[in-house]
Parts: C-alpha cells; structure tokens; sequence
C-alpha cells in the first residue's frame, strides 16, 4: 500500500494524462456555415467599427488640459481676491448661526 | 509543454520558423483590415484559419458536446469585438483571450452542480484502483486514456467553483505559466497565483474525498 500523498499525486497525475490526451471532436460540416449565418446577421445590425486611436487621445488630452485649467483658475481666484473667499464664508457661518436660533 | 496551435497545420508555435509565423501574422492582420472595412466574408477566411486553434482551448474547457456552440460564440464576439484588435499582438492571441475568458462565462451561467461521491459509478472506482495498481508507464498511460478517467476528472472539476475550475484548467492542467493565464484572463497575477494555489488545494481534496471512500 501506497502513502496517501504518493496516492493522491499518482491520481492527479492521471487525471492531467486524460486531459492531455483529450482529441477534439470534427466540427460538423455546417459549423462553418452556420457561424457565418450568424455573422452576417450581426453585420447587418452591428458591423465592426474600428476604434480611431487619435480621436480617443485627444478627448483624454482635452479633458487633462480642461482640468488643469480649472484648478489654476480657483487658484489663482483664491491669490487676487482672498477677502472676496473669506467675505462668502462669513456669509455662510451667519447664515448657519440664524438657522440655529430658529430651531432653538 | 504549452500548446499554441496556429493556422500551421497543427504545428506549434515555437516550432515554426520565424518569418513564417510573422507571415501568418500579416495574413491575419490584412484580412482583420478588410472585414472591418465592411468585406464581411473575408471573416470566413479569418475563422477557418483559427476555427482548430479556438476548438482545442474550447475543448479543453467544456464538454465535448458544447464546443461548436462555444466556439461559435467566441467567433460572433470576435466579430463584433474586430474594432478593438490594436495589431500590436498575434490576432491568436487576442482570440485566445476572447475564447478562455467565454469558456469562463459558460461555467459561470451552469447551475453549480450537486455531485456527490456516491454519484460516481463502481466502474469508476474500479478505474482508480487500477490506476494505482499501474506498474509500467505504457499501463498507466492507458488507464488514462480511458472513458472513466475523463468521467472522474469532469465530476472533480464540476465540483470546483467557474473561478478555480478555469484557473486549475489553465495553470494545472493545460500548463500556463501564472502570468500567461493571467493575460488571458484578464486578472493580475497575484490574483491568479493566489487563486491557483488555492484551486490546486481544492481539487486535491476533492480527489482525496474520492481516494479514501
């Protein structure tokens, strides 16, 4: 008797020599046929369009450079006019204090 | 051994001389070209150059009786996918990549299957003992070339979860490297280690449940 590891490895390499070993079945003489059938009745509805490469890397160009620009807008927003940023958030913490006294 | 079957008349790749595979390449790449520029029968050429080549990775995955329907599947996806193929690899082995990863869909739509030990047949047990009592190569080679044998190996890996089966099938079974099936699957590789490492163990317990009753 065997040890069951020596086993168990003896089973699993059997099991790889029936894979290995597994032919593949003919294709049925219509197989070809009947895939192409089927391909151009998805031709018809959904042909295959080729993905243009430039167009897709100047949209992600376009949305990197509209994004920078956006940031250097706020920022430089914050620079020139700090005191109109500071004036909107006293504005909204005395908005906030009323509301309080309202709920009291 | 990796098995890379080409529209070579089943030789593999590495044995292929050189200009000769990049010859069937180029063969490839022209007629991708000229279905998506609307001449839809050239992909009749296209799918007969490949139709052996989608049938040993399909029939190394499914049952036998399911392989002309897969692999139809994975052409049609071929097809309405041709607009993503860069030409910046073998047109094999982005189909390859179409076919494992539906070979993966099929399992994933199967019921999971309810298989008991007790569903396998005194015939198979007979098999196993017979296996064990193998004494030369050419004895055990044909143990495992018999109806039972494929029968316990299909009931083993219907028991795995569509995860680990196609990861067993893959690494274990077919012979790629961690970082081959990961490209084909579209996972990392530490996924795919991971997962490997876990589905080997898996099936070694199942096989053990089976070895012991």
């Amino acid at each position: 008797m065997r040890p069951p590891d020596e086993r168990l490895e003896k089973l699993e390499q059997a099991l790889l020599e029936t894979h290995r070993a597994r032919q593949m079945p003919p294709w049925d003489p219509r197989w070809a046929e009947s895939v192409m059938h089927e391909i151009r009745r998805v031709a018809r509805r959904q042909p295959p369009v080729r993905q243009n490469d430039d167009v897709a890397h100047l949209v992600w160009r376009t949305a990197g450079f509209a994004a920078a620009l956006a940031i250097l807008l706020v920022v430089l927003l914050m620079i020139v006019s700090p005191k109109f940023v500071s004036e909107e958030s006293g504005l909204v913490a005395e908005e906030i204090h009323l509301g309080s006294l309202f709920l009291e | 051994m990796v098995e890379h079957y080409y529209p070579t008349g089943g030789m593999s790749l590495e044995s292929l001389p050189g200009d000769m595979m990049a010859q069937s390449f180029r063969a490839d790449d022209d007629l991708v070209r000229r279905v998506v520029a609307g001449e839809t029968e050239c992909f009749e050429d296209l799918m007969l150059r490949h139709r052996n080549h989608v049938g040993r990775i399909v029939g190394n995955h499914v049952p036998h009786d399911r392989v002309a329907e897969v692999a139809q599947e994975i052409f049609v996806k071929a097809y309405t996918g041709l607009g993503t193929y860069r030409f910046e690899e073998p047109f094999p082995h982005w189909l390859a990549t179409i076919a494992v990863r539906t070979c993966y869909d099929f399992w994933r739509t199967q019921q999971a299957a309810d298989l008991p030990v007790s569903a396998l047949t005194a015939e198979h047990q007979r098999w196993i003992d017979q296996v064990m009592a193998a004494q030369s190569d050419e004895d055990f080679a044909e143990q495992a070339r018999r109806q039972e044998a494929s029968e316990v190996l299909q009931w083993a890996l219907a028991r795995l979860s569509p995860e680990n089966r196609l990861v067993v099938t893959l690494v274990h079974l077919d012979g790629h490297s961690i970082r081959e099936a990961a490209a084909l699957l579209g996972w990392s590789v530490v996924n795919v280690k991971v997962r490997a490492h876990r589905a080997r163990q898996a099936l070694r317990n199942i096989l053990e449940e089976l070895e012991t009753r």
